[in-house]
């Protein structure tokens, strides 16, 4: 069920109103959500809420046994048990995400070897039917999959190992019981696509009764307005006006139309993952819930380290907590620390696909990582050296802007030279883009791709206090205005809706 | 407001129950301004689309829809080439609210040729007026003869435009024009197509999504959404395309490409399901129903004949010896003894229009019927009209019922 379905507003229709007529009950209400969530993930397809139920039943057993091995200072006993949740997690995760891949690999080094084994069909042959989809990723459809991935397998797995390690560390008592962490793992707006919501988060908010007010409910609105926005207005048409012409036949276009569509993939894919994030924040929030921000203003970066910590920010900081800082981090000296961030982004680029290019995609944005922090430390030698302090520019002083001018054209063009390798898919099609372009220039591009990549670049620069006043006024007109702007903005995404394009997120 | 903490035993405090209960009515009185806002904000912008779209109509001769396809734009008016369309997108001038009830009507579809396509063919040039002179010629009551031509369209798409123009224009005879090439006969089984519901029609596609049940409730909400809503609309019409293409569009390219024999016989299966529903539709009201045989220009001559099975036989897997008697002979017998439908035979006059063919089809397009064609094709038809007396049994038939109304609604 997508947020922007007719089936997704009859949903909420039913659901919200049920939901505060029992607010009451504790009890109640967290079964009325969980039995709403496993609905909306269900309807995908019946058979991932094994998966789900899986993973559930696995971590709320194992965090309730890693509890006890601790209250009993048994270190070793605990950390079996965090291996079992890692072991069974990852390995569900791994199964559905990247035994494609290995295969692949597989059949490459056997026929390297010169041998004439069908690994890849023995593999079809062993699997069952129903795990076999014939699935084909919209955003790199080069990258064939056999075995289907379940949505949000991505999202809520790595939720649940928080749970486990959270408790391994001490940071976390077990949750009150089943259907508490039941609702944490599969609680419906973030299910698919995030937030990535860590226990520590959301289990505290069940203990609360649940809040809303003329300003909560406003702001739930406004942003699930904003966020149908974002996706129907902004990442649809871009993509389907300007990138998806371009992509579709590299050979036909021009190097600068080229250009242009990688900087408006950009602007699609950050409209449709933050569209989601925002459409989600806003639907917890009509039900009293809290989720973190997954955005900051990610394109208003100076540069690739300060990028990561405003993109996907629930994944970067959960990579950085549970990956990045336990090998060491930047703490560590050159080359550790080199290794530790290529290792974290690699399993960032990962986690987003199974291939080379997105090996690829985390090597490089590693390594831009790596030069900017070695440059910043050789500044601060020669600093020291001067015997002058080091500071750095404070956003708005003129220093600020003229190390702004020349760091930002590098960002861009890191971000756009990963964000290329992503759309590409494969390395053939990176070679027709930027060695074997077409003669159709800028004038055969549809003017409404041309307004809408305008438009979000606009939106991009929007200064920070409009936005903030915005979110003022909105909390203090009448509820019918902000219900008449989300009327509008359903009305729109009606119009706009081209077959319901599918979040490029869900594939992750 | 900040919650309060539960008691130990899970259960929540008393004043955090009171302020539960207060948030519960602030949701509920809520939602009621919220539903209203919403209602007014997706009004506002479909109020919006439906201007967009009564600006843009005007100018298109068709437009997509979603039970047929496409259909011609209703009021719509081009005084440059002079076609002019009444409030039922038939080529011709508004039935008057005043008109008689006792005038006969006789309703024709077809394709093009029937709506009278071509470069220099003016509105009165068209075979309806040629026919009306004729049919009123010394005559006190009136016929009245409305033109249901479409451009592209199939012999299925004409039913199917007959069925939803029945009760509005209440005609005493319909006819369909029927020729043998692929355009009139084959149809996408896959595509269009609509069920007829407590006297609403709905489309195969949506009716198909529905429980049996629920269609009845099911098409009343259609109905009403088509009627008050822009982007239902709009929604409607593009589940009949593919992407941002007309569909008429689609029919051309789709008769480029080489199709299976199973496939073909689905296409003419579905063909034939439009004429049987038709055959019902009028039975059902009292109306007569001829399929009226008009063989296309190629067929109208030996050596247009021969160009075109040399070009076109392997499309269709044809045998190159075929002629065209062999073909409209089948697709009498089928419509005669397989539908039961009665049939008007109009290739004489085809054949004898192409004896001068210069005169009677258009010289660039070579389709279509010069006004000298019309008036023939016109007088072919007032043949068959007085054949076995038909034209008399129908006025004393309109005699003895008058209409209660000068015209109704069309169908959406």
């Amino acid at each position: 069920m997508l947020f922007q379905s007719v089936e997704f507003l009859v949903f909420i229709a039913f659901l919200l109103p049920l939901f505060w007529a029992i607010a009451k009950s504790r009890s109640k209400r967290h079964a009325v959500l969980l039995a709403a969530s496993y609905l909306f993930y269900g309807l995908y397809e019946w058979w991932f809420l094994s998966l789900i139920v899986f993973s559930t039943l696995l971590d709320y057993g194992v965090g309730a046994k890693i509890h006890r091995a601790r209250a009993d200072g048994d270190r070793v006993r605990a950390k079996r048990w965090l291996w079992v949740s890692l072991t069974g997690n990852l390995g569900v995760l791994g199964f559905f995400k990247y035994t494609d891949w290995f295969f692949n690999n597989l059949q490459w080094l056997v026929e390297a070897a010169g041998s004439s084994l069908d690994v890849v069909a023995w593999k079809k042959a062993a699997l069952p039917d129903f795990f076999l989809s014939g699935y084909v990723n919209t955003l790199t459809p080069e990258i064939v999959r056999d075995i289907v991935l379940p949505v949000g397998i991505s999202f809520y797995t790595f939720q649940t190992l928080s749970y486990t390690i959270d408790i391994y560390r001490g940071k976390l008592a077990p949750a009150r019981s089943f259907l508490d962490f039941a609702l944490f793992v599969a609680f419906f707006p973030q299910l698919v696509a995030g937030p990535i919501v860590r226990a520590a988060e959301f289990l505290p908010q069940l203990d609360l009764a649940p809040r809303i007010d003329r300003e909560r409910l406003h702001e739930a609105l406004w942003r699930i307005g904003c966020g149908l926005t974002r996706k129907i207005v902004f990442a649809d048409t871009i993509g389907l006006y300007l990138v998806d012409p371009v992509f579709n036949d590299p050979l036909a276009y021009s190097a600068e139309v080229h250009i242009l569509a990688i900087i408006a993939f950009v602007f699609q894919i950050y409209n449709d993952f933050a569209g989601y994030s925002e459409m989600a924040i806003g639907v917890a929030k009509l039900f009293g819930f809290d989720l973190p921000e997954n955005f900051a203003y990610p394109l208003r970066s100076l540069s690739v380290r300060e990028f990561w910590t405003r993109w996907h920010m629930t994944l970067s900081f959960w990579l950085r907590d549970y990956v990045f800082q336990p090998l060491g981090g930047w703490r560590s000296k050159m080359p550790r620390a080199a290794f530790n961030n290529i290792a974290t982004m690699v399993l960032i680029g990962l986690w987003h696909g199974a291939s080379w290019l997105w090996v690829w995609y985390g090597f490089v944005n590693a390594i831009a990582m790596v030069a900017e922090v070695q440059l910043r430390s050789w500044r601060k030698r020669r600093a020291r050296a001067a015997g002058r302090p080091f500071k750095l520019a404070q956003p708005g002083t003129w220093q600020w802007w003229v190390k702004a001018a020349f760091a930002y054209p590098y960002f861009v063009a890191m971000i756009m030279g990963s964000s290329a390798s992503i759309r590409a898919g494969t390395w053939d099609k990176m070679g027709d883009m930027f060695l074997r372009a077409g003669d159709q220039g800028i004038e055969t591009v549809s003017v409404w791709g041309l307004v809408v990549f305008v438009a979000t670049w606009t939106l991009i620069l929007l200064p920070r206090s409009w936005v903030d006043a915005t979110h003022r006024l909105v909390h203090r007109v009448p509820t019918w205005v902000v219900g008449m702007w989300l009327g509008a903005m359903v009305a729109v995404t009606a119009l706009l809706l081209i077959g319901q394009q599918p979040f490029i997120y869900f594939q992750f | 407001m900040n919650p309060s903490p539960p008691q130990s035993d899970g259960a929540p405090a008393e004043d955090a129950v009171a302020a539960l209960d207060a948030r519960r009515r602030f949701v509920f009185g809520r939602i009621v301004w919220l539903w209203l806002g919403l209602f007014l904000g997706f009004a506002a912008v479909d109020a919006v689309v439906a201007r967009v779209d009564a600006a843009d109509s005007g100018g298109e001769m068709e437009l997509g829809h979603p039970l047929l396809g496409w259909t011609n734009t209703a009021g719509h008016g081009d005084d440059e080439l002079d076609r002019h369309h009444d409030r039922f997108g038939l080529r011709g001038e508004d039935i008057p609210d005043d008109a008689d009830p006792r005038e006969l009507r006789i309703l024709g579809l077809g394709d093009s040729r029937i709506y009278g396509a071509g470069e220099g063919v003016a509105q009165a040039d068209v075979w309806n007026h040629a026919l009306e002179d004729l049919l009123n010629a010394g005559r006190r009551r009136p016929v009245r003869v409305l033109n249901g031509g479409v451009m592209g369209y199939s012999v299925a798409q004409s039913c199917r435009r007959a069925v939803t123009l029945l009760d509005a224009v209440e005609p005493d005879l319909v006819f369909v024009a029927v020729s043998t090439s692929a355009q009139a006969l084959l149809e996408d089984p896959d595509l269009g197509g609509f069920v007829e519901v407590d006297g609403r029609f709905v489309s195969r596609a949506l009716a198909s999504r529905w429980d049996p049940r629920l269609l009845p409730a099911v098409a009343l909400t259609d109905d009403l959404l088509s009627r008050y809503s822009a982007i239902y609309s709009r929604h409607k019409n593009r589940e009949v395309m593919q992407g941002t293409m007309p569909p008429i569009f689609l029919r051309w390219r789709y008769f480029d490409r080489v199709k299976d024999r199973d496939y073909l016989l689905r296409c003419l299966d579905a063909t034939w399901a439009s004429i049987r529903d038709l055959k019902a539709a009028c039975e059902a009201r009292g109306i007569e129903l001829r399929m009226a045989v008009i063989p296309t220009s190629e067929m109208a001559t030996p050596d247009r004949w021969q160009k075109w099975v040399q070009e076109n036989a392997a499309i269709w897997q044809l045998p190159s010896d075929v002629v065209p008697q062999q073909s409209l002979n089948a697709l009498k017998r089928t419509l005669r003894r397989d539908l039961g439908v009665e049939v008007w035979d109009l290739s004489g006059d085809v054949f004898e229009m192409g004896r001068n063919f210069d005169s009677n089809f258009i010289w660039d397009d070579v389709h279509h019927w010069t006004p000298r064609g019309h008036e023939r094709i016109a007088a072919g038809l007032m043949r068959e009209l007085l054949a076995d007396g038909l034209l008399k049994r129908l006025n004393d038939r309109r005699t003895a019922a008058p209409r209660e109304r000068a015209f109704g609604t069309l169908a959406r």
